[in-house]
């Protein structure tokens, strides 16, 4: 744990006792760089989502495509499992969707609406208003049809609502906000955050980051702790199954591996066990700026494994954002100046470093825990 | 770095905190309100699922529908590709005129679509995929006083290979007891209906014969040991012609 109330990723010591602890973890002021890169990110992924399903809306999304009106009034009939688990439309509840109807017109407005939102968002425009916004219209979209619900899709659901809950309250306190600001957000959320005098620190962004990152570290941890359910992964073959996929690798396929087994087992098992040990273990590094690496490996790996290895193309990116949630703003800022300075932005690359030397100076001057009246 | 921002007043953190303790107590026990297993049983004399712990299906019981859903945040996180042996499922889908004739036929992965769409596409066909394991009655049913017979859909082996099935509507006392029985679950009529539907609406067919192909994995054990010729051939099994 660092002394330093800017390094409000780091896990919380128990300095003050638990609840200087808690209130320092929760509320205290960061710099708001953090939730700009996750909203960038998010952004990105909801468009990369979005996009590619461009042309088949009515058939993915409309009341008359593949999961029709009659569909839905049928499930809605199944009774639910015995063990708990619910119809799969008992928890649909709300979307922008179910209003459209069956007009593919008003289904192609409604989604090319959610792409303008989405981009202005990405970009930071309007942040309070369009956080809101893509919020209710992305949700619309990946939570709509459950005939074509995918794992991953979840992860676009939590990183929109804690997107909009950050700039729901992002800029609210501090300088007197215009009734424009008030309703729009403050102008200073433009990409990574502009502001001729530095970024300012925002309690909104750190409780934001703070949401996502504990949500998130339960679903790592609830999702490895599923893997241990199955035979293949405590035996380690968990991974074969990628290797020779039904209808893409034949029996002869397999056999030819037979030669090689013993390193096709211990790669294969060695994989497993690493990605149940990141997974379970999660929660124990994710806050550590020491393993900072650790998480960041973690997640880049698993970017390429389930794009090019499972072909999933949401799962990867997803892990890398939540990933970056729990990185420091001081480490954005360095990382970034270091990445400017690459390029050959000198400009940026000094403003950065100046922002990443101003976080720690602050960070070494203020108090860890401010309770009280506004000042 | 510009000054400090503001800090917060006692209340607010003290109403945030509660908030932010009931928000993620509802996230967590979503997450263990989900079954468990199968796991050996005794009593079951084999395995069964396990039904999730009380406290935190008491808890989900309330948050789920009544907070998580309209979040969109309801789910337990036990992923269904979690579970690595996942049979390889496509569609084929031959649509007809009024005639009878095949106008045109459809596989669902579309092989020429992107892969994001492939993704939803390979959803949609494992949806088909989840076959309910149907159990004969321990004793013969039998019909109360001016009822039907209870009847069940099951798969049934055109021929000795097991290589192509269709459905078959029979009654529950003549469930063969030789074999294990599977037969579509509830939701998956509710989808190959609704896409056979969509299927006619879009192309101008009057029928939709839906085919589905499906290949369990290879399993790892070939690396040390041969299987029986034709353990891993895909299998067809044919819903009928589905109406418009």
């Amino acid at each position: 744990m660092k002394s330093s109330p800017f390094a409000a990723n780091d896990f919380p010591s128990a300095n003050g006792g638990f609840v200087a602890a808690w209130v320092r973890f929760w509320f205290q002021p960061i710099d708001p760089i953090g939730l700009h890169v996750v909203r960038i990110g998010s952004g990105f992924l909801f468009l990369l989502w979005l996009l590619p399903l461009a042309g088949d809306l009515n058939g993915l999304f409309g009341l008359g495509g593949w999961f029709d009106r009659q569909a839905y009034a049928e499930a809605a009939r199944l009774a639910d499992n015995p063990m708990g688990q619910t119809s799969p439309v008992a928890l649909l509840t709300w979307s922008l969707i179910y209003l459209v109807g069956d007009s593919p017109f008003w289904l192609a407005v409604l989604y090319w609406t959610t792409i303008v939102v989405v981009v202005m968002l990405t970009l930071g425009v309007a942040t309070r208003l369009t956080a809101v916004l893509t919020w209710v219209t992305v949700t619309s979209f990946t939570s709509a049809n459950p005939a074509i619900a995918f794992d991953a899709d979840i992860f676009l659901n939590v990183f929109a609502w804690y997107v909009m809950v950050g700039y729901l309250l992002f800029g609210l306190r501090g300088r007197e906000p215009t009734w424009r600001q008030w309703l729009l957000g403050p102008t200073d959320a433009w990409l990574l955050g502009r502001s001729e005098e530095g970024r300012r620190p925002s309690v909104a962004a750190n409780l934001a980051l703070r949401l996502l990152q504990v949500h998130f570290a339960i679903i790592v941890v609830t999702t490895g702790l599923h893997k241990l359910q199955f035979g293949d992964w405590w035996s380690g073959t968990a991974l074969w199954y990628a290797v020779v996929p039904p209808f893409q690798a034949t029996v002869a396929d397999a056999v030819q591996l037979r030669d090689r087994r013993e390193s096709v087992l211990m790669i294969l098992s060695l994989s497993a066990y690493v990605i149940l040990a990141w997974q379970l273990t999660f929660p124990w590094f994710a806050w550590r700026r020491r393993w900072r690496p650790l998480l960041l490996l973690g997640g880049v790996v698993g970017l390429l494994g389930t794009v090019f290895v499972f072909r999933y193309p949401i799962f990867g990116p997803a892990l890398v954002i939540g990933g970056a949630s729990y990185a420091t703003p001081e480490e954005w800022n360095t990382w970034l100046a270091a990445s400017a300075r690459r390029l050959g932005l000198r400009h940026w690359a000094d403003r950065l470093a100046a922002l990443a030397d101003g976080s720690a100076q602050a960070a070494a001057h203020r108090p860890s825990v401010a309770l009280g009246p506004r000042p | 770095m510009a000054q400090a921002g503001s800090v917060l007043p006692g209340w607010l953190v003290v109403v945030s905190s509660l908030a932010i303790i009931g928000h993620l107590v509802a996230v967590a026990a979503g997450a263990l309100a989900a079954p468990s297993g199968p796991w050996p049983s005794p009593a079951m004399l084999g395995s069964a699922p396990y039904a999730p712990p009380y406290f935190a299906a008491a808890i989900n019981q309330v948050t789920m529908p009544g907070y998580l859903a309209y979040l969109k945040l309801a789910h337990t996180y036990h992923f269904a590709t979690n579970n690595p042996i996942m049979p390889g499922i496509y569609l084929e889908a031959r649509l007809r005129d009024a005639q009878g004739q095949v106008i045109k036929t459809v596989l669902l992965p579309d092989p020429d679509a992107n892969p994001w769409l492939r993704v939803r596409q390979a959803q949609l066909a494992r949806g088909l995929g989840e076959d309910e394991n149907i159990q004969p009655p321990a004793s013969e049913v039998i019909a109360g006083p001016n009822q039907p017979t209870p009847m069940v859909t099951i798969w049934e082996p055109v021929d000795q290979s097991f290589q192509k099935l269709v459905l078959r509507t029979t009654q529950q006392n003549l469930l063969p007891r030789d074999r294990p029985v599977f037969g579509p679950s509830g939701w998956m009529m509710v989808l190959a209906r609704s896409y056979a539907r969509h299927l006619a609406r879009t192309h101008g067919a009057a029928r939709v014969e839906l085919i589905r192909h499906h290949q369990e994995p290879i399993q790892p054990n070939i690396l040390y040991q041969d299987f029986p010729a034709g353990a891993f051939d895909p299998v067809s099994s044919n819903f009928g012609e589905l109406p418009r």
